[in-house]
């Protein structure tokens, strides 16, 4: 009963809710009003969009000391969950077999491990720093709080799925994919679609005032 | 042999029948044994037991003893090859199988057990029978800055990840016991599966975890002159005076030490039964678990009673929510610290009182200017 | 019910190693599982034995003891089976079986260690007997079938023997009889030499 909703409805719901809410998104970040910039171009805004698309993958000299921790487990975090995320042999089998129709190179069972304790250390530690720390426990809100309990929960409950034998488990890691999926477009999770034409915005504008970000 | 010569014709010269027969070659034979022609068979069989002399022994005797003896001995020069190659294919029988079993089942299960509820159960005598430890004189309102952000961070690092390895640790160890009777046998497959799994998977993160809690706790806990005096007094209740204490008192560096000791033998153990396929055999991986299940469940007992005392001091779990104790709290349970801090921390805000004087007059004497 | 045994007799194995294909072959096992393995002691030395050993199927099995999800059960033949719906894959078993019976199907760096597999004495599993699941997760089960473990029923030497122990025993005891008599005709033979007379020895249990 319970299971044939996580599968069925639950499961079409979830998607919908994720794909027109990313479109909607994205649409309205486009076709939403600008400002026009009335000033005179000091410089070109495409290749500034373009350099600050991977400059910002540089942390800033200035901060570098300061956020050390941030840095590194921000790093190991999404490169950790990049690997197991796209590179993980049963999602790499989940996504062909449901949407795709093809598959793509995986990695080995204990890469895929290796990924996920990577992804699991960055996750606790920065979810912890902005717990402990004065001032990121100021500035943040139950949003962030709330996005990275989610993405735990779908790590964990992944992890507790490792043997891809026991239906209840593979159930209870769908479903807390379904309420990742439908939290997504309406949280700070949206920035793994954003990132990009945000730093494009900055980067543009300030290559257009002639700024080198 | 003229002796046997004899009588072996007095023998023969009678009607044989089978039953004589049998005993006639008992006594020929304890007899021949003696000579050299049956020498070297007795060497090959390597005992000189009763069904040797009698002669009529099965031919497998000799093989199973010959098993049995490198099992225990080891050293008897017996190999065993097999064309299976896979881990153990080339023993016979592993008797430490056996010993293994009596171990996890008649020693570690019912002492473990006992061990761990005894544990919890005097922990939770003492809280409630002992009274909460009140800071004395109440809060101050005031607080002093004691543990850093990294410090918190790593410490509550541990704590998650130590707590979920015991939670999936201990289902596993008892859960046959205690949760298939409540769950059911298909209830409880599925929780030792994921906890077996997650337990394999966040094991290595608790290396990081302990190297963190070194990192950033060791300056705290390396032995200090006050530390004896603490412990034999049991921590000033004995003493009549009250005990200076710097940062940690020696019940907190007992405390380190033995997580930072036992969390090393639980990682080796640990590390060592996540490759099982890499040992020679699986003797190994026997000891392992059994120095890993006795290693956790003592971090387990101790973790309790860290947080018994946790609870049962006042104004000590603020150190970990935001790094600031009440000042009374710090003059009362570490004044050497306190004062140290104190002394210190007067010394920086005079410097930055100073600091602020001169830029604010530079800045008025710019305004005037 | 009768209560099922296999015994190996060391001195009519010949190590040609035909159970642990038969074995693989009519249970379809995979890769790098061998539910049963021949193991040969002093090779190549004088006193060279083999015994071919699988799961015993143990009156008071070590592997169900330590199991922790409790997933081993003793039929009424007392063959001990297990059910891979329960099982965890942890490998207790392995570290507790004297004979190293337990298989386990993958291998390699944090192996996860997969459901344990194996010898069932032919006898299927907990599922439905004959359903295609039964084969796929436990082999065949001639056992229902009328038919015993496919491993003895093929050994050339009828050195693997399977089947009710007292069967077994019995067929067993005569062989070791029939031994004990020939090896008391050799030592009657011995004696004649040192002897030179005796017509009567010919060392037969039976005329």
């Amino acid at each position: 009963m319970i299971a044939n909703f996580i599968d069925g409805p639950l499961w079409y719901f979830s998607q919908a809710v994720f794909a027109i809410g990313i479109i909607w998104k994205i649409l309205s970040l486009i076709v939403g009003k600008k400002k026009s910039d009335l000033s005179v171009a000091r410089g070109s805004s495409v290749p500034g969009a373009i350099r600050t698309i991977f400059s910002r993958f540089i942390p800033d000299k200035g901060m570098a000391s300061h956020i050390k921790l941030q840095i590194i487990a921000g790093y190991l975090f999404h490169l950790g969950l990049f690997a197991l995320l796209f590179f993980a042999a049963p999602h790499v089998r989940f996504l062909d077999e449901n949407f795709l129709g093809f598959s793509w190179i995986t990695l080995p069972h204990w890469g895929f491990i290796v990924a996920a304790q990577v992804a699991f250390l960055g996750l606790l530690l920065l979810f912890l720093h902005r717990l402990m720390h004065q001032v990121t426990r100021l500035i943040s809100s139950t949003g962030d709080y709330l996005a990275s309990i989610i993405t735990f929960i779908v790590m964990l409950t992944g992890c507790l799925a490792l043997l891809e034998e026991f239906s209840e488990l593979r159930l209870l890691h769908r479903f807390s994919v379904e309420i990742f999926l439908i939290y997504f477009p309406f949280s700070s999770l949206m920035h793994a679609f954003t990132f990009v034409p945000s730093r494009a915005f900055t980067g543009a504008w300030f290559g257009r005032r002639g700024i080198k970000s | 042999m003229d002796a046997l010569k004899r009588s072996s014709k007095t023998i023969t010269s009678l009607n044989v029948n089978l039953s004589l027969l049998v005993c006639f070659i008992v006594i020929i034979f304890a007899m021949l044994s003696f000579s050299p022609v049956f020498a070297a068979e007795g060497k090959l069989g390597n005992s000189n037991t009763a069904t040797h002399q009698l002669g009529v022994k099965s031919p497998a005797t000799d093989l199973w003893r010959a098993v049995r003896n490198r099992d225990f001995g080891g050293s008897k020069g017996m190999s065993s090859t097999s064309q299976i190659k896979s881990l153990g294919a080339n023993t016979f029988i592993n008797v430490k199988g056996q010993e293994w079993r009596k171990f996890r089942q008649n020693w570690l299960l019912p002492y473990g057990g006992y061990f761990l509820v005894s544990v919890v159960g005097f922990l939770f005598f003492l809280y409630v029978v002992i009274k909460k430890v009140k800071i004395p004189n109440g809060r101050s309102g005031k607080s002093v800055s004691r543990l850093s952000t990294m410090q918190r961070v790593s410490h509550w690092f541990m704590v998650i990840l130590i707590g979920f390895m015991a939670l999936t640790g201990l289902l596993l160890l008892f859960g046959r016991l205690v949760a298939i009777p409540v769950l059911g046998l298909d209830g409880f497959a599925f929780v030792a599966s994921a906890s077996k799994e997650s337990h394999n998977v966040f094991g290595p993160l608790v290396i990081v975890s302990l190297l963190l809690m070194l990192i950033y706790f060791i300056q705290h806990n390396w032995p200090a002159k006050g530390d004896i005096k603490w412990l034999f007094s049991l921590g000033g209740l004995l003493s009549k005076k009250h005990l200076k204490i710097g940062f940690f008192n020696a019940g907190e560096k007992l405390l380190f030490w033995f997580t930072i000791w036992l969390g090393v033998v639980l990682s080796i153990t640990g590390l060592l039964l996540l490759f099982p396929y890499y040992e020679q055999t699986e003797a190994y991986t026997q000891l392992a678990i059994a120095i890993h299940a006795i290693a956790a469940l003592l971090l387990i007992a101790i973790a309790f009673a860290h947080v018994w005392m946790v609870v049962t001091i006042e104004g000590t779990m603020d150190a970990m929510k935001d790094g600031n104790v009440d000042e009374n709290w710090a003059k009362y349970h570490h004044s050497r610290w306190y004062e140290e801090t104190t002394v210190a921390n007067k010394a920086l805000d005079v410097d930055a009182h100073v600091e602020e004087m001169s830029s604010s007059e530079s800045r008025k004497e710019g305004v005037y200017q | 019910m009768a209560n099922v045994k296999f015994y190996c007799d060391s001195e009519r194995c010949i190590e040609c190693n035909g159970c642990v294909t038969a074995c693989k072959n009519e249970n379809d096992v995979p890769w790098g599982v061998n539910r049963r393995r021949v193991v040969t002691v002093k090779d190549g030395e004088p006193g060279e034995r083999s015994l071919s050993v699988a799961c015993m199927h143990c009156s008071d099995a070590p592997c169900a003891a330590v199991c922790p999800v409790d997933c081993f059960y003793t039929t009424d033949n007392g063959i001990v089976l297990h059910d891979k719906d329960i099982c965890i894959g942890c490998g207790y078993c392995s570290y507790a079986c004297p004979f190293g019976a337990p298989q386990f199907p993958e291998s390699g760096a944090f192996s996860s260690k997969g459901k344990m597999d194996k010898c069932t004495f032919c006898a299927g599993g907990p599922e439905e007997t004959g359903s295609a699941e039964e084969y796929q997760k436990y082999g065949a089960n001639r056992l229902a079938e009328g038919k015993l473990p496919l491993c003895a029923e093929m050994c050339a030497t009828k050195a693997l023997l399977a089947g009710d122990a007292n069967v077994v025993s019995d067929i067993y005891r005569q062989r070791v009889i029939n031994r004990s008599m020939s090896t008391l005709a050799s030592n009657v033979r011995i004696q004649k030499d040192f002897l030179g007379s005796s017509p009567d020895l010919t060392g037969k249990a039976t005329k």
